[in-house]
Protein backbone atom coordinates (compact mmCIF):
# COMPACT_ATOMS: atom_id res chain seq x y z
CA UNK A 1 0.00 0.00 0.00
CA UNK A 2 1.60 3.69 -1.11
CA UNK A 3 0.98 5.94 1.55
CA UNK A 4 1.28 9.99 0.62
CA UNK A 5 1.34 12.41 3.99
CA UNK A 6 1.79 15.75 3.71
CA UNK A 7 3.36 16.29 0.27
CA UNK A 8 5.32 19.51 -0.26
CA UNK A 9 7.34 21.00 -2.64
CA UNK A 10 7.42 24.39 -4.13
CA UNK A 11 9.65 26.14 -6.74
CA UNK A 12 10.42 29.59 -5.90
CA UNK A 13 7.11 31.23 -4.29
CA UNK A 14 5.27 28.80 -6.26
CA UNK A 15 3.82 25.81 -4.44
CA UNK A 16 4.08 23.34 -7.07
CA UNK A 17 2.29 20.61 -4.19
CA UNK A 18 0.49 22.02 -1.41
CA UNK A 19 0.01 19.59 1.17
CA UNK A 20 -1.03 16.44 -0.70
CA UNK A 21 -2.02 12.97 1.13
CA UNK A 22 -3.72 10.27 -0.51
CA UNK A 23 -3.53 6.45 -0.07
CA UNK A 24 -3.20 3.91 -2.84
CA UNK A 25 -3.65 -0.20 -2.51
CA UNK A 26 -2.01 -2.49 -4.15
CA UNK A 27 -3.16 -3.39 -7.87
CA UNK A 28 -5.14 -0.18 -7.87
CA UNK A 29 -5.02 2.25 -10.69
CA UNK A 30 -5.07 5.83 -10.02
CA UNK A 31 -5.34 8.50 -12.67
CA UNK A 32 -3.95 12.50 -11.79
CA UNK A 33 -5.53 14.46 -14.33
CA UNK A 34 -5.38 18.31 -14.61
CA UNK A 35 -4.88 21.06 -16.64
CA UNK A 36 -0.48 21.54 -16.96
CA UNK A 37 1.33 23.27 -14.39
CA UNK A 38 -1.17 21.85 -12.02
CA UNK A 39 0.94 19.55 -10.01
CA UNK A 40 0.45 16.49 -11.36
CA UNK A 41 4.54 15.73 -12.76
CA UNK A 42 5.89 16.90 -10.11
CA UNK A 43 4.39 14.43 -8.17
CA UNK A 44 5.74 12.04 -10.05
CA UNK A 45 8.88 13.49 -9.78
CA UNK A 46 8.59 13.05 -6.05
CA UNK A 47 7.77 9.56 -6.23
CA UNK A 48 10.54 8.64 -7.95
CA UNK A 49 13.00 10.73 -6.53
CA UNK A 50 13.80 13.24 -9.50
CA UNK A 51 12.64 16.05 -6.57
CA UNK A 52 13.32 16.49 -3.10
CA UNK A 53 10.17 17.09 -1.30
CA UNK A 54 10.15 20.11 1.05
CA UNK A 55 7.97 18.16 3.29
CA UNK A 56 6.14 15.15 3.98
CA UNK A 57 6.64 11.60 3.77
CA UNK A 58 6.19 8.36 0.82
CA UNK A 59 5.79 4.79 2.49
CA UNK A 60 5.13 1.87 0.67
CA UNK A 61 3.78 -0.85 3.12
CA UNK A 62 4.98 1.36 5.74
CA UNK A 63 9.01 1.80 4.56
CA UNK A 64 10.92 4.38 3.11
CA UNK A 65 12.82 1.23 1.08
CA UNK A 66 10.26 1.22 -1.54
CA UNK A 67 10.49 1.41 -5.12
CA UNK A 68 9.04 3.12 -8.53
CA UNK A 69 9.33 2.62 -12.01
CA UNK A 70 8.52 5.81 -14.35
CA UNK A 71 7.74 5.43 -17.87
CA UNK A 72 8.65 9.19 -19.35
CA UNK A 73 6.36 10.79 -21.14
CA UNK A 74 9.16 11.19 -23.85
CA UNK A 75 10.52 7.60 -23.30
CA UNK A 76 14.10 8.61 -22.76
CA UNK A 77 15.48 5.42 -24.13
CA UNK A 78 19.06 5.05 -24.25
CA UNK A 79 20.01 5.51 -28.06
CA UNK A 80 23.29 3.31 -28.48
CA UNK A 81 20.83 0.46 -26.79
CA UNK A 82 18.70 -2.55 -28.60
CA UNK A 83 15.52 -2.70 -27.59
CA UNK A 84 16.85 -5.60 -24.96
CA UNK A 85 19.73 -3.62 -24.17
CA UNK A 86 17.86 -0.27 -22.42
CA UNK A 87 15.91 -3.05 -20.31
CA UNK A 88 18.66 -4.93 -18.97
CA UNK A 89 20.99 -2.06 -19.00
CA UNK A 90 19.82 -1.55 -15.07
CA UNK A 91 20.01 -4.79 -13.79
CA UNK A 92 23.13 -5.74 -15.05
CA UNK A 93 24.91 -2.97 -14.07
CA UNK A 94 23.31 -3.17 -10.63
CA UNK A 95 24.08 -7.29 -10.55
CA UNK A 96 20.55 -7.72 -10.43
CA UNK A 97 18.74 -10.90 -12.20
CA UNK A 98 17.47 -10.49 -15.83
CA UNK A 99 16.46 -13.58 -17.04
CA UNK A 100 12.87 -12.62 -17.36
CA UNK A 101 13.75 -9.64 -20.11
CA UNK A 102 12.31 -11.91 -22.89
CA UNK A 103 9.42 -12.78 -20.74
CA UNK A 104 8.59 -9.23 -20.10
CA UNK A 105 9.27 -8.43 -23.78
CA UNK A 106 6.34 -10.97 -24.75
CA UNK A 107 4.24 -9.11 -22.12
CA UNK A 108 4.62 -5.76 -24.11
CA UNK A 109 4.61 -7.63 -27.69
CA UNK A 110 7.85 -6.40 -28.37
CA UNK A 111 9.95 -9.85 -28.49
CA UNK A 112 10.52 -9.88 -32.23
CA UNK A 113 11.51 -6.52 -31.91
CA UNK A 114 14.50 -6.96 -29.22
CA UNK A 115 17.07 -6.24 -31.42
CA UNK A 116 16.49 -2.85 -32.96
CA UNK A 117 17.30 0.12 -31.74
CA UNK A 118 15.44 3.24 -30.45
CA UNK A 119 15.49 4.55 -33.62
CA UNK A 120 14.26 1.64 -35.28
CA UNK A 121 10.83 1.82 -33.32
CA UNK A 122 7.59 3.59 -34.03
CA UNK A 123 6.15 5.45 -31.28
CA UNK A 124 3.60 3.02 -29.57
CA UNK A 125 6.87 0.16 -29.74
CA UNK A 126 9.23 2.80 -27.93
CA UNK A 127 6.85 3.42 -25.44
CA UNK A 128 6.53 -0.17 -24.39
CA UNK A 129 10.52 -0.43 -24.31
CA UNK A 130 9.88 2.14 -21.77
CA UNK A 131 7.00 0.00 -19.86
CA UNK A 132 9.27 -3.10 -19.75
CA UNK A 133 12.59 -1.38 -19.22
CA UNK A 134 10.68 0.37 -15.58
CA UNK A 135 9.10 -3.41 -15.38
CA UNK A 136 12.49 -5.10 -15.29
CA UNK A 137 13.26 -3.90 -11.74
CA UNK A 138 9.91 -5.08 -10.85
CA UNK A 139 8.61 -1.92 -9.12
CA UNK A 140 5.88 -1.38 -6.46
CA UNK A 141 4.48 0.80 -7.77
CA UNK A 142 4.62 2.17 -11.55
CA UNK A 143 4.24 5.78 -12.49
CA UNK A 144 3.32 7.12 -16.42
CA UNK A 145 3.61 10.32 -17.16
CA UNK A 146 1.76 11.71 -19.82
CA UNK A 147 1.29 8.37 -21.49
CA UNK A 148 -1.07 9.38 -24.50
CA UNK A 149 0.33 12.92 -24.99
CA UNK A 150 2.34 12.19 -28.00
CA UNK A 151 0.66 9.45 -29.39
CA UNK A 152 -2.13 9.50 -32.47
CA UNK A 153 -5.68 8.34 -31.56
CA UNK A 154 -4.67 4.18 -32.79
CA UNK A 155 -2.05 3.99 -30.78
CA UNK A 156 -3.33 6.00 -27.61
CA UNK A 157 -5.86 2.74 -27.62
CA UNK A 158 -3.23 0.31 -27.83
CA UNK A 159 -1.57 1.87 -25.16
CA UNK A 160 -4.87 1.86 -23.27
CA UNK A 161 -5.29 -1.89 -24.31
CA UNK A 162 -1.63 -2.10 -22.26
CA UNK A 163 -2.78 -0.35 -19.29
CA UNK A 164 -5.72 -2.30 -18.77
CA UNK A 165 -3.95 -5.70 -19.51
CA UNK A 166 -1.75 -4.65 -16.86
CA UNK A 167 -4.38 -2.89 -14.39
CA UNK A 168 -4.42 -5.09 -11.45
CA UNK A 169 -1.21 -7.30 -11.65
CA UNK A 170 0.56 -3.74 -11.28
CA UNK A 171 -0.29 -0.81 -8.61
CA UNK A 172 0.22 2.09 -11.53
CA UNK A 173 -0.06 5.69 -11.19
CA UNK A 174 -0.90 7.71 -14.24
CA UNK A 175 -0.55 11.28 -14.62
CA UNK A 176 -2.58 13.18 -17.92
CA UNK A 177 -4.46 15.58 -19.17
CA UNK A 178 -6.44 13.57 -21.01
CA UNK A 179 -9.49 12.70 -18.70
CA UNK A 180 -11.62 10.77 -21.74
CA UNK A 181 -9.40 7.88 -22.12
CA UNK A 182 -8.32 7.33 -18.84
CA UNK A 183 -11.23 7.21 -16.71
CA UNK A 184 -12.13 3.68 -18.15
CA UNK A 185 -8.26 2.68 -16.82
CA UNK A 186 -8.02 4.09 -13.60
CA UNK A 187 -9.89 2.69 -10.47
CA UNK A 188 -9.37 6.29 -8.72
CA UNK A 189 -9.49 9.49 -10.19
CA UNK A 190 -8.05 12.61 -8.54
CA UNK A 191 -7.79 15.86 -10.03
CA UNK A 192 -4.78 18.39 -9.42
CA UNK A 193 -4.59 21.96 -9.85
CA UNK A 194 -2.74 24.53 -8.06
CA UNK A 195 -1.09 22.10 -5.93
CA UNK A 196 -4.23 20.81 -4.61
CA UNK A 197 -5.70 17.37 -4.87
CA UNK A 198 -9.11 16.56 -4.57
CA UNK A 199 -10.86 12.95 -5.55
CA UNK A 200 -13.00 13.27 -8.28
CA UNK A 201 -16.05 10.76 -7.65
CA UNK B 1 47.66 35.89 -14.86
CA UNK B 2 48.18 35.03 -18.08
CA UNK B 3 51.97 34.64 -17.49
CA UNK B 4 51.13 32.88 -14.19
CA UNK B 5 49.32 30.29 -15.67
CA UNK B 6 52.19 29.82 -17.98
CA UNK B 7 54.49 30.05 -15.33
CA UNK B 8 52.39 27.09 -13.46
CA UNK B 9 52.54 25.21 -16.48
CA UNK B 10 56.01 25.37 -17.14
CA UNK B 11 57.18 24.46 -14.13
CA UNK B 12 55.39 21.10 -14.59
CA UNK B 13 56.85 20.72 -18.04
CA UNK B 14 60.51 21.51 -16.70
CA UNK B 15 60.26 18.89 -14.33
CA UNK B 16 58.80 16.50 -16.91
CA UNK B 17 61.42 17.19 -19.10
CA UNK B 18 64.00 16.11 -16.25
CA UNK B 19 62.67 12.88 -16.13
CA UNK B 20 62.08 12.22 -19.59
CA UNK B 21 66.01 13.32 -20.69
CA UNK B 22 67.44 11.16 -18.20
CA UNK B 23 65.84 8.24 -20.11
CA UNK B 24 66.19 8.90 -23.36
CA UNK B 25 68.53 11.36 -24.16
CA UNK B 26 66.82 13.97 -26.92
CA UNK B 27 66.10 11.48 -29.72
CA UNK B 28 64.07 13.97 -31.83
CA UNK B 29 66.95 16.37 -32.22
CA UNK B 30 68.88 14.36 -33.98
CA UNK B 31 68.77 15.44 -37.57
CA UNK B 32 69.27 19.11 -36.56
CA UNK B 33 72.91 18.85 -37.49
CA UNK B 34 74.18 21.55 -40.35
CA UNK B 35 74.98 19.25 -42.66
CA UNK B 36 71.01 18.68 -43.58
CA UNK B 37 70.77 21.98 -45.10
CA UNK B 38 73.90 22.40 -47.27
CA UNK B 39 72.78 22.78 -50.90
CA UNK B 40 73.62 19.29 -52.94
CA UNK B 41 76.65 19.90 -55.52
CA UNK B 42 75.61 20.77 -59.03
CA UNK B 43 76.66 16.86 -59.98
CA UNK B 44 74.30 15.37 -57.75
CA UNK B 45 71.50 13.45 -60.15
CA UNK B 46 68.01 15.48 -60.19
CA UNK B 47 66.48 12.33 -59.35
CA UNK B 48 68.70 11.38 -56.17
CA UNK B 49 68.21 14.70 -54.83
CA UNK B 50 64.78 14.27 -55.20
CA UNK B 51 64.90 10.47 -53.23
CA UNK B 52 66.95 12.26 -50.80
CA UNK B 53 65.08 15.66 -50.32
CA UNK B 54 62.10 13.42 -49.77
CA UNK B 55 63.32 10.87 -47.47
CA UNK B 56 64.02 14.44 -45.30
CA UNK B 57 61.14 15.62 -45.70
CA UNK B 58 59.22 12.52 -44.61
CA UNK B 59 61.52 12.23 -41.63
CA UNK B 60 60.88 15.65 -40.65
CA UNK B 61 57.41 14.63 -41.40
CA UNK B 62 57.26 11.89 -39.11
CA UNK B 63 57.90 14.52 -35.83
CA UNK B 64 54.48 15.94 -37.26
CA UNK B 65 52.95 12.85 -37.16
CA UNK B 66 54.48 12.30 -33.43
CA UNK B 67 53.30 14.95 -32.47
CA UNK B 68 49.75 14.64 -33.53
CA UNK B 69 49.61 11.40 -32.20
CA UNK B 70 50.48 12.24 -28.50
CA UNK B 71 48.01 15.64 -28.52
CA UNK B 72 45.39 13.63 -29.67
CA UNK B 73 45.86 10.62 -26.91
CA UNK B 74 46.06 12.51 -24.45
CA UNK B 75 44.21 15.79 -25.30
CA UNK B 76 40.96 13.65 -26.20
CA UNK B 77 40.71 12.18 -22.69
CA UNK B 78 42.13 15.16 -20.35
CA UNK B 79 39.47 17.89 -22.49
CA UNK B 80 37.06 15.55 -20.95
CA UNK B 81 38.55 16.20 -17.38
CA UNK B 82 38.70 19.88 -18.02
CA UNK B 83 34.88 19.83 -19.01
CA UNK B 84 33.74 18.53 -15.58
CA UNK B 85 35.50 21.25 -14.18
CA UNK B 86 33.91 24.02 -16.41
CA UNK B 87 30.67 22.31 -15.57
CA UNK B 88 31.33 21.90 -11.73
CA UNK B 89 28.86 22.85 -9.03
CA UNK B 90 31.43 24.01 -6.99
CA UNK B 91 31.98 27.65 -8.47
CA UNK B 92 35.64 28.34 -7.33
CA UNK B 93 37.08 25.15 -9.86
CA UNK B 94 34.31 26.27 -12.41
CA UNK B 95 35.58 29.77 -12.71
CA UNK B 96 39.50 28.35 -12.80
CA UNK B 97 38.81 26.47 -15.31
CA UNK B 98 37.04 28.82 -17.24
CA UNK B 99 39.57 31.47 -16.80
CA UNK B 100 42.57 28.26 -17.78
CA UNK B 101 40.14 27.94 -21.55
CA UNK B 102 39.78 31.34 -21.89
CA UNK B 103 43.46 31.85 -21.54
CA UNK B 104 44.40 29.07 -23.65
CA UNK B 105 41.84 29.58 -26.32
CA UNK B 106 42.57 33.18 -26.27
CA UNK B 107 46.34 32.94 -27.33
CA UNK B 108 48.61 32.06 -30.21
CA UNK B 109 49.81 28.33 -30.05
CA UNK B 110 52.86 29.94 -31.43
CA UNK B 111 53.37 32.15 -28.08
CA UNK B 112 52.39 28.98 -26.03
CA UNK B 113 55.09 27.10 -27.31
CA UNK B 114 57.73 29.58 -26.40
CA UNK B 115 56.50 30.41 -22.86
CA UNK B 116 56.90 26.45 -22.12
CA UNK B 117 59.99 26.58 -23.87
CA UNK B 118 61.69 29.24 -22.31
CA UNK B 119 59.43 30.22 -18.92
CA UNK B 120 61.02 27.45 -16.62
CA UNK B 121 64.41 28.49 -17.53
CA UNK B 122 63.74 32.16 -16.87
CA UNK B 123 61.90 31.96 -13.61
CA UNK B 124 63.22 28.87 -12.01
CA UNK B 125 66.79 28.23 -13.14
CA UNK B 126 65.35 24.51 -14.84
CA UNK B 127 65.88 24.90 -18.81
CA UNK B 128 63.92 23.32 -20.58
CA UNK B 129 66.29 21.15 -22.50
CA UNK B 130 64.15 18.51 -25.09
CA UNK B 131 62.32 21.01 -27.25
CA UNK B 132 59.90 18.30 -28.87
CA UNK B 133 58.72 18.15 -25.19
CA UNK B 134 57.88 20.96 -24.94
CA UNK B 135 56.29 21.58 -28.01
CA UNK B 136 54.08 18.32 -27.08
CA UNK B 137 52.86 20.16 -23.58
CA UNK B 138 51.86 23.00 -25.14
CA UNK B 139 50.22 21.40 -27.73
CA UNK B 140 48.19 19.10 -25.87
CA UNK B 141 47.47 21.73 -23.09
CA UNK B 142 46.07 24.13 -26.24
CA UNK B 143 43.76 21.23 -27.65
CA UNK B 144 42.51 19.89 -24.77
CA UNK B 145 40.73 23.16 -23.99
CA UNK B 146 39.45 23.06 -27.37
CA UNK B 147 37.96 19.82 -26.84
CA UNK B 148 36.98 20.30 -23.78
CA UNK B 149 34.24 23.29 -25.05
CA UNK B 150 33.63 20.71 -27.40
CA UNK B 151 32.40 18.66 -25.20
CA UNK B 152 30.85 21.35 -22.76
CA UNK B 153 28.70 21.57 -25.93
CA UNK B 154 27.26 18.18 -26.18
CA UNK B 155 26.88 17.66 -22.44
CA UNK B 156 24.77 20.80 -22.48
CA UNK B 157 22.85 19.77 -25.03
CA UNK B 158 21.91 16.43 -23.64
CA UNK B 159 18.35 15.59 -22.97
CA UNK B 160 17.89 15.95 -19.20
CA UNK B 161 15.54 12.75 -19.66
CA UNK B 162 18.67 10.64 -20.27
CA UNK B 163 20.31 11.39 -16.80
CA UNK B 164 16.75 11.06 -15.33
CA UNK B 165 15.55 7.66 -17.33
CA UNK B 166 19.35 6.67 -15.24
CA UNK B 167 18.46 7.91 -12.09
CA UNK B 168 15.06 6.68 -11.85
CA UNK B 169 16.38 3.06 -12.27
CA UNK B 170 18.98 3.17 -9.46
CA UNK B 171 21.96 3.98 -10.73
CA UNK B 172 24.52 6.50 -9.52
CA UNK B 173 25.92 9.33 -11.14
CA UNK B 174 29.14 7.26 -12.44
CA UNK B 175 27.23 4.38 -13.85
CA UNK B 176 24.85 7.00 -15.86
CA UNK B 177 27.64 9.15 -17.38
CA UNK B 178 29.77 6.40 -18.75
CA UNK B 179 27.22 3.70 -19.53
CA UNK B 180 25.05 6.33 -20.63
CA UNK B 181 25.92 9.88 -21.51
CA UNK B 182 29.88 9.35 -22.82
CA UNK B 183 28.40 7.66 -26.14
CA UNK B 184 25.99 10.23 -27.03
CA UNK B 185 28.61 13.09 -26.03
CA UNK B 186 31.12 11.39 -28.28
CA UNK B 187 28.66 10.89 -31.07
CA UNK B 188 27.50 14.68 -30.91
CA UNK B 189 31.38 15.65 -30.76
CA UNK B 190 32.69 13.78 -33.42
CA UNK B 191 31.98 16.32 -36.36
CA UNK B 192 33.31 19.64 -34.12
CA UNK B 193 36.09 17.16 -32.79
CA UNK B 194 36.76 16.38 -36.49
CA UNK B 195 37.62 19.87 -37.43
CA UNK B 196 39.93 20.22 -34.69
CA UNK B 197 41.89 17.07 -35.79
CA UNK B 198 42.28 18.44 -38.89
CA UNK B 199 43.51 22.04 -37.54
CA UNK B 200 46.15 19.79 -35.25
CA UNK B 201 47.75 18.28 -38.09
CA UNK B 202 48.22 21.84 -39.74
CA UNK B 203 49.62 23.14 -36.51
CA UNK B 204 52.31 20.84 -36.32
CA UNK B 205 54.38 22.55 -37.70
CA UNK B 206 54.37 25.52 -35.71
CA UNK B 207 56.68 22.90 -33.17
CA UNK B 208 59.68 24.31 -35.73
CA UNK B 209 59.51 27.98 -33.55
CA UNK B 210 61.68 25.91 -30.90
CA UNK B 211 63.81 24.13 -33.77
CA UNK B 212 61.77 21.13 -33.79
CA UNK B 213 62.91 20.00 -36.86
CA UNK B 214 59.65 19.04 -38.45
CA UNK B 215 58.72 18.70 -42.30
CA UNK B 216 58.16 22.57 -42.56
CA UNK B 217 61.53 23.54 -40.96
CA UNK B 218 63.55 21.69 -43.16
CA UNK B 219 61.90 22.86 -46.28
CA UNK B 220 62.05 26.39 -45.10
CA UNK B 221 65.96 25.16 -44.27
CA UNK B 222 66.06 24.39 -48.57
CA UNK B 223 63.81 27.51 -49.29
CA UNK B 224 66.90 29.60 -47.52
CA UNK B 225 69.76 28.30 -49.50
CA UNK B 226 68.03 28.47 -52.83
CA UNK B 227 66.19 25.76 -53.58
CA UNK B 228 62.11 27.05 -52.90
CA UNK B 229 60.50 23.59 -54.43
CA UNK B 230 60.64 21.56 -51.39
CA UNK B 231 58.85 24.38 -49.49
CA UNK B 232 55.68 23.65 -51.93
CA UNK B 233 56.55 19.67 -52.22
CA UNK B 234 55.38 19.49 -48.03
CA UNK B 235 52.03 20.56 -49.07
CA UNK B 236 51.65 16.86 -50.29
CA UNK B 237 52.33 15.10 -46.91
CA UNK B 238 49.96 17.47 -45.32
CA UNK B 239 47.04 16.88 -47.74
CA UNK B 240 47.71 13.04 -47.85
CA UNK B 241 47.60 13.06 -44.09
CA UNK B 242 44.40 15.25 -44.26
CA UNK B 243 42.70 12.87 -46.97
CA UNK B 244 43.40 9.97 -44.74
CA UNK B 245 42.12 11.53 -41.21
CA UNK B 246 39.22 12.94 -43.17
CA UNK B 247 38.62 9.02 -44.67
CA UNK B 248 39.02 7.56 -41.08
CA UNK B 249 36.91 10.08 -39.74
CA UNK B 250 34.33 9.32 -41.57
CA UNK B 251 34.49 5.99 -41.03
CA UNK B 252 34.26 6.65 -37.12
CA UNK B 253 31.46 8.86 -37.70
CA UNK B 254 29.21 6.05 -39.73
CA UNK B 255 30.36 3.47 -37.07
CA UNK B 256 28.95 5.80 -34.16
CA UNK B 257 25.52 5.89 -36.27
CA UNK B 258 25.39 2.04 -37.05
CA UNK B 259 25.55 1.21 -32.70
CA UNK B 260 22.26 3.52 -33.25
CA UNK B 261 20.62 1.79 -35.43
CA UNK B 262 20.57 4.75 -37.93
Amino acid sequence: MLQVSNLCKSFGTVKAVDNVSFTLEKGQTLAIIGPSGGGKSTILRLLNGLEQPDNGSILINGKTSGTFGLVFQDYNLFPQYTVLGNITLAPRLLKKDYSHAEEILEKVGLLEKKNNYPSQLSGGQKQRTAIARALMLEPDILCFDEPTSALDPKLTEEIVDILNEMKGKHTIIIVTHDMDVMRGVADKTAVMDGGKLRWDE
Amino acid sequence: MVFLCFLIVGSFAANAAGTYEAADEEPFMGSLQQGDFTLPSDNEEPLARFRRITLDLLDGFRLNIVIFFVTLVLALPLGMVVTFGLMSKLAPLRSFCKIIVWIVRGSPLMLQIFIVFFVPGLLFDTPMRDRMLAALIAFVINYSMFFAEIYRGALENMPKGQFEAGKVLGLSKVKVFFHIILFQVIKNSTAAIGNEVINLIKDTSLARVVAVSEILMRAQGYANLGMIWPLFYSLVFYLAATAIITLLFGRFERRLKRATGE
